[in-house]
């Protein structure tokens, strides 16, 4: 059997036969306590990105901004209107976003800038930047559906919008969908 | 002018390539904004190509064959395929934020050149033309298992944790 989520934010049942948690669909766990708290602080669910006390929570000076409105401020990949968000890491996600007519959006923070933020607002602003794609109703490509590595940040995304009922399309798929909505 | 940080640290912790291997430094045109050698580092040998790739503080590695130079293999998957067996032998971990943020690519970058130290003679075989064709199926092969059943366990991870 498989194991569960250890802590499940949305209070959504997880089922160990599909690895999902079955999700009614993204507006309804949306209502349920996804919110677009600033970055360091709790959501509703008593999540934050990191349970672990920030080291550099003072340094960053971001923190008390809303992830949305850091994504505003420093997304270069954000294509809000392409209706395609790529998933996965750079520079393949880029490239990705290249090669599609009318480009895609993507996650594309100067390595600076992230690095200057704590953990808690980087998972945030990532998390952020998966939220306000599936409220699009956005298409989810992965940048490079030959192998999720573990640790990166591509299997971090794919564990969340799992979430919500998102799987692949094959075990080798490069697309994600989710069975409960309609696509 | 300054030698941006990746490039400083992999010529540093990777030296070994250079001098073992024969990789030099060969320029990569995805920098858009920064100069090279701070978001990308790309090592070429008469043999394949190895990146290093910078993305949300992370540091990751990849191998290439000369004739599909864009082709990229992430090495943690290449050395699971060569070890022959089917579990993740060893995974990308969080940046340490106690350090500050060039401290904290030398951690990584160094914990990478400690981990494949034993394997180059290995991946540079496999990325050797005349080997990769007639091993690209298998590894194809070896791909869709790490998808389906390597990191089956793995779904379980609290995103959140």
């Amino acid at each position: 059997m498989a194991v569960g989520y250890n802590s499940d934010p949305f209070s959504l049942p997880y089922d160990s036969e599909c690895g999902c948690l079955q999700a009614p669909g993204y507006a309804q766990a949306r209502a349920r306590g996804i919110g677009d708290t600033p970055a360091g602080k709790s959501d509703q669910g008593g999540n934050t990105a990191s349970p672990n006390p920030d080291p550099n929570k003072k340094s960053d000076k971001d923190a008390s901004i809303a992830p949305s409105d850091l994504l505003k401020k420093y997304n270069r990949g954000a294509n809000p209107k392409s209706g395609v968000t790529i998933l996965g890491n750079y520079p393949a996600n880029k490239v990705k976003a290249g090669s599609i007519t009318g480009g895609a959006n993507w996650l594309d923070i100067d390595p600076d800038v992230w690095d200057s933020w704590s953990p808690a607002t980087q998972r945030a602003v990532n998390k952020a930047f998966l939220d306000e794609a599936m409220l699009r109703g956005d298409r989810f490509l992965i940048e490079d559906p030959r192998g999720v590595l573990p640790g990166r940040d591509l299997e971090w995304e794919l564990n969340y919008m799992r979430l919500f009922g998102f799987v692949r399309d094959s075990p080798n798929g490069g697309e994600l969908i989710n069975p409960n909505m309609s696509q | 002018m300054e030698q941006p940080v990746l490039l400083n640290r992999v010529l540093h912790h990777f030296g070994y390539l250079m001098n073992e291997y024969g990789f030099s430094v060969v320029s990569q045109g995805y920098d858009y904004d920064k100069p090279f050698g701070s978001r990308i580092v790309v090592l070429q040998s008469k043999e394949c190509r190895v990146r290093f790739a910078r993305d949300r503080g992370q540091v990751d590695i990849a191998a290439a064959t000369l004739s599909r130079p864009e082709d990229w293999f992430d090495l943690a998957i290449i050395t699971a395929y060569l070890m022959g067996e089917d579990r993740v032998q060893w995974e990308y971990i969080a940046p340490d934020h106690s350090l500050n943020p060039a401290a904290r690519m030398d951690k990584q970058v160094r914990r990478l050149a400690d981990i494949l130290k034993p394997y180059w003679e290995q991946i540079i075989a496999l990325f050797r033309q005349e080997n990769f064709e007639q091993k690209i199926d298998d590894l194809d092969a070896f791909i869709v298992r790490w998808n389906t059943q390597i990191l089956k366990d793995r779904r379980g991870i609290n995103p959140f944790g």
